[in-house]
């Protein structure tokens, strides 16, 4: 240090910024802390909400020679995993969203340690859902590029003080009785509309991706056959979409926005299908206690997203690494993470444990695992293709342009379509 | 001094004047007052109808989340760094380069001279991807080497101190200089650099500007959050944070106060180099 | 040009030496330009090959790429996203240059004039919004823009009209994007028209009013005509920037160019080909096809514009 000092004393009468480096890079050293030359450095990449901040900051602790680096990525997760990966300098462990990411990634698979590969992992397997555990596998099963977090079973999300006060039924066991498919929810929101003004769904595209996803296909058959024209789920998926835009039952309000956030608090919209991970995004959105309920979804249970943890080739030190994946992937923690995020876990031995069946006072006191429960083991999930979100993201935005700029529902599912083909021509070019 | 319009003792135009003149004001000063509205309250209370217009006291509760959250200041840090020696890079080279072309003759000058500007009619947004490929085969990216070093020497500063330095530095003093022995590095470092200073601060607070408020390269080049520069961390925040509003506005905030600051210090020095700029090219 | 012939060779000039040993005299004077071209050569020249060799390659950025010839061109000329977002881009920058440079124009012109007080006050507070950030502006305007609850629908419900879908709509995406230009850019802009106006000489007004011109007159005789040269930079420079919007529509629609794809910039597209829909080869056909059009664009505009001045 003194040397550098007097270096820098020598370098007064230079440039001036000569010294600003130089203090910089001291600077800069002093950032690392040196005393952890035994251990083993792993970076995990995140979203914020997709693995509990507890329990990643216990993994230092229970693994004395590991030291993990979380880093919560925000923006386009999957754009920037991707750009690390093309310049070789990805996370040691990285987080893998929802069904159409991780249908890439099983694509790409050489760019992640086959977990199959390790003894403790397939040991582990047997406590993971079957079907969720396989979205992260090559078809023919022998390739593992993630482990599962937590598992996406939807329900009904209600505003249970606008249901009384349109005339609705409001208590969880009456709406999962009386509104239990889609023209029944379609009918409640007629009503809704008419006796108070309030929209019963958030926007069309939240219905859209419910009715899809309570199909056994989508967009793909497993021999890549493309269905996306003539698949009668996505048409209906679709139809219901664009009559809930022509009644005017939708607020038009985008989820992951702060309009969201102020609709869900301000009465802006009424109800909303989502998965068991949108209870921390309702909590933080609306502080007030008991308003919201949540009750059996109509048209059938689902899985939406739900994600997982890969290790990637750049991992030094993989046995390590899948240590730390299969212990803060433990059905422990993945029943600890439900209640606090909404991770519903992907090990179903947990369901019945106490923690998980605990009352929540944010939804009046209501045992939500109840509905939550009943639509896992109701899930009955269909081929995901590396294609499905490039098919997907179009549509959506079809349906938007219908929703907010007017536009001709036919015409617009033929641009869905048109757009489709020609996207798909120039990934498959 | 005074031209133009002469509306002398004519009141009624007057204030006509002075009425549009102040509604521009409110238009340009009004988003920075409410900027710091919004991050002095509670995001419920910045998101109720109708909206609050005064200050509110949530502004040391929304730094401790943002502080909380992320690491801001380090991703400030990054900015300061990438900026500062961006800066004296570009100062650097673009003065040597300048001050060669403006003073001396030698074989190629012309022609040299005229690819540079020439260059300056590429637009280098376009190149995204192959520049992404070459900082991948440099093992750059998500380095700062990767954000300083292509524009280190660019051809618009180059020509901005050319354009200076031609009439600002007299040939005399160079004879006088060359005559006392000294080399070409010398004549740069003892005659040219004291004489270019002022020009030299006006191109350093617009490279300070334009590397401090890039965001698309960085965006692409930088993947880990630590190595984040102010911009992008503010656009991660947003993405991230949106349930946090007063959060993401004490953010947007503190963002922006280093340049009012540089603003306040510097304002005549940069809007004369703006004018200048445009003036001479 | 007015070069001083400081160089060493000036004082003696041997006849028969050639051009050799004045390079290899001038040694230091090529290391002191040596930086740029270096530069350029390596980050600037070779990256516009490369992208040329990209764009007969179908590559995600992981597999090998492959040759495909001219088909990313072909797959270009039908997409109709492609075409909506060069359509968008120059929208945005009808809708944002022509309104910034008038009331540029206007405000420069109010400053001007004789009994303008605290002129470096007003200077400096128009030229405020210009040292923000886009990305902080993007983050204060989104929240002003919010469709529901955001601060300017709140006034224009107050008058009675009904809320706009500020960042859902195409047309109000656009009209929001050009906003956040205007208001960046106008003071920036005010400020060069002031120093041009400040330095036409007070006599030509003087003999103007002397024979008997009106002040209409002497705008578009005097005024418009010394400022041409000014004016054309600052439209060259606007048409600059305004084809290569990008963070504006980037922050404030998330990178998704907005629901209806209003905000779809031609280099938001670029953008998205490449890191959202890892379509290298194909992103560097559309990186050359920008390029002609902002290239055939310039032109057309400058000769425009010195067509107008003449008129």
């Amino acid at each position: 240090m003194q040397q550098a000092q007097a270096r820098r004393r020598r370098w007064r009468k230079g440039a001036a910024w000569a010294g600003a480096i130089a203090l910089c890079a001291a600077v800069a050293g002093c950032g690392q802390p040196a005393n952890q030359h035994e251990r083993v450095t792993l970076t995990l990449w995140y979203w914020n909400d997709s693995l509990s901040d507890d329990i990643l900051a216990q993994v230092n602790k229970v693994f004395p020679n590991v030291n993990l680096k979380a880093e919560k990525i925000g923006g386009d997760f999957e754009a920037k995993l991707l750009s690390a990966m093309y310049a070789d300098d990805p996370p040691d462990i990285t987080g893998i969203n929802a069904a159409n990411f991780v249908a890439t990634m099983v694509k790409d698979h050489n760019q992640f340690v086959n977990l199959l590969d390790y003894p403790e992992v397939r040991a582990a397997q047997k406590l993971y859902l079957p079907w969720k555990w396989n979205l992260a596998a090559t078809p023919d099963h022998k390739y593992q590029v993630g482990i599962p977090i937590d598992t996406g079973p939807t329900v009904l999300y209600y505003n249970a003080a606008l249901f009384k006060k349109a005339g609705l039924p409001s208590d969880p066991k009456d709406v999962s009785r009386i509104i239990n498919s889609w023209p029944a929810y379609i009918k409640a929101a007629e009503q809704m509309k008419a006796r108070i003004g309030v929209p019963m769904f958030d926007n069309v595209n939240t219905v859209y991706e419910a009715a899809l996803n309570q199909g056994k296909e989508y967009y793909f058959k497993p021999d890549m056959t493309p269905i996306y024209k003539t698949n009668p789920v996505v048409k209906h998926a679709w139809d219901l979409a664009v009559e809930v835009h022509k009644l005017g039952l939708a607020a038009n309000i985008a989820q992951w926005t702060t309009a969201w956030s102020a609709g869900a608090a301000h009465d802006g919209f009424a109800s909303f299908i989502g998965a068991s991970w949108m209870v921390p995004q309702l909590e933080q959105s609306d502080p007030r206690q008991g308003v919201w309920r949540v009750a059996a979804a109509p048209g059938g249970p689902s899985d939406e997203g739900g994600s997982f943890l890969g290790i990637t080739k750049a991992c030094k030190n993989p046995e390590l690494a899948v240590k730390v994946v299969l212990w803060i992937l433990n059905p422990q923690h993945q029943a600890q993470m439900y209640p606090t995020l909404g991770l519903y876990p992907s090990t179903p031995g947990v369901y019945t444990w106490p923690i998980m069946n605990k009352p929540m006072p944010y939804f009046g006191g209501e045992n939500i695992n109840e509905y939550l429960s009943k639509s896992a083991e109701g899930i009955d999930i269909g081929f995901q293709s590396p294609y499905d979100s490039t098919v997907d993201s179009i549509i959506n935005q079809q349906l938007s342009q219908v929703a907010l700029n007017g536009k001709d529902p036919n015409q617009a599912w033929n641009d869905a379509m048109h757009l489709i083909d020609q996207q798909l021509a120039r990934v498959l070019a | 001094m005074s031209q133009g319009i002469d509306v002398k003792g004519f009141s009624v135009g007057k204030a006509l004047l002075y009425l549009c003149l102040v509604i521009w004001l409110v238009f340009s000063i009004f988003p920075f007052y409410w900027l710091v509205v919004m991050s002095t309250r509670d995001t419920t209370s910045i998101f109720s109808y109708p909206p609050k217009v005064t200050f509110g006291n949530q502004f040391l509760v929304n730094t401790r989340h943002l502080l909380a959250a992320i690491p801001f200041f380090h991703s400030m840090w990054n900015s300061l760094y990438v900026s500062v020696i961006s800066t004296a890079a570009v100062l650097f080279f673009c003065s040597l380069a300048g001050f060669a072309f403006a003073k001396f003759e030698f074989p190629g000058k012309k022609p040299l001279f005229l690819i540079m500007l020439a260059t300056m009619m590429v637009p280098g947004q376009l190149g995204m991807v192959p520049s992404f490929v070459i900082m991948k085969t440099l093992h750059w990216v998500n380095t700062f080497w990767a954000l300083i070093v292509p524009g280190a020497a660019n051809a618009f500063g180059i020509f901005w101190i050319r354009q200076y330095a031609e009439t600002a530095i007299p040939d005399d003093l160079l004879h006088a200089g060359r005559i006392d022995g000294c080399g070409n590095f010398r004549l740069y470092a003892h005659v040219a650099l004291p004489i270019l200073r002022p020009t030299l601060a006006a191109l350093g607070i617009f490279t300070f500007m334009g590397s401090w408020n890039d965001f698309m390269w960085p965006l692409v080049i930088l993947n880990d959050p630590k190595k984040y520069t102010l911009q992008v961390m503010l656009n991660s925040l947003n993405g991230i944070y949106f349930k946090d509003y007063g959060m993401v506005m004490a953010g947007t905030l503190f963002a922006t106060i280093p340049l009012l600051i540089l603003f306040f210090i510097f304002s005549r020095k940069l809007m004369g180099a703006v004018t200048v700029g445009a003036i001479k090219s | 040009m007015s070069v001083a012939m400081a160089g060493t060779q000036s004082t003696q000039r041997p006849k028969t030496s050639g051009t050799w040993r004045n390079i290899r005299r001038n040694w230091s004077l090529y290391l002191f330009i040596s930086p740029f071209y270096i530069l350029f050569f390596v980050f600037g020249l070779f990256p516009i090959i490369f992208s040329l060799v990209l764009s007969f390659e179908s590559w995600d950025g992981l597999d090998t790429p492959r040759f495909i010839g001219l088909k990313n061109f072909a797959l270009l000329m039908t997409d109709s996203q492609f075409w909506q977002s060069v359509g968008n881009t120059f929208i945005i920058w009808v809708e944002s240059t022509i309104p910034m440079l008038f009331l540029a124009l206007i405000i420069a012109f109010l400053l001007n004039s004789a009994f303008v007080k605290l002129r470096e006050f007003w200077r400096f507070t128009f030229f405020l919004p210009n040292i923000t950030s886009v990305v902080a502006e993007a983050v204060l305007f989104g929240a002003v823009f919010a469709p529901k609850f955001g601060l300017l629908n709140w006034v224009i419900e107050r008058f009675g009209s009904p809320p706009v879908d500020w960042l859902d709509n195409n047309f109000w995406l656009q009209v929001a994007i050009a906003i956040m230009i205007i208001w960046r850019w106008t003071g920036y802009n005010a400020i060069i028209y002031l120093a041009g106006l400040q330095a036409i000489p007070e006599e030509l007004y003087e003999a103007a009013r002397i024979d008997g011109a009106s002040l209409t007159q002497s705008f578009f005789r005097i005024t418009i005509p010394l400022m041409r040269p000014i004016i054309l930079f600052t439209v060259i420079m606007s048409t600059i920037g305004g084809m290569q919007i990008f963070t504006e529509p980037f922050v404030l629609t998330g990178g998704s160019g907005g629901p209806g794809q209003g905000g779809m910039t031609m280099v938001l597209y670029l953008y998205n080909q490449a890191f959202g829909s890892h379509l290298f080869g194909y992103s560097s056909a559309i990186g050359w096809v920008l390029f002609l059009i902002i290239l055939v664009f310039s032109l057309f505009n400058s000769i425009l514009v010195r067509r107008l001045g003449t008129a």
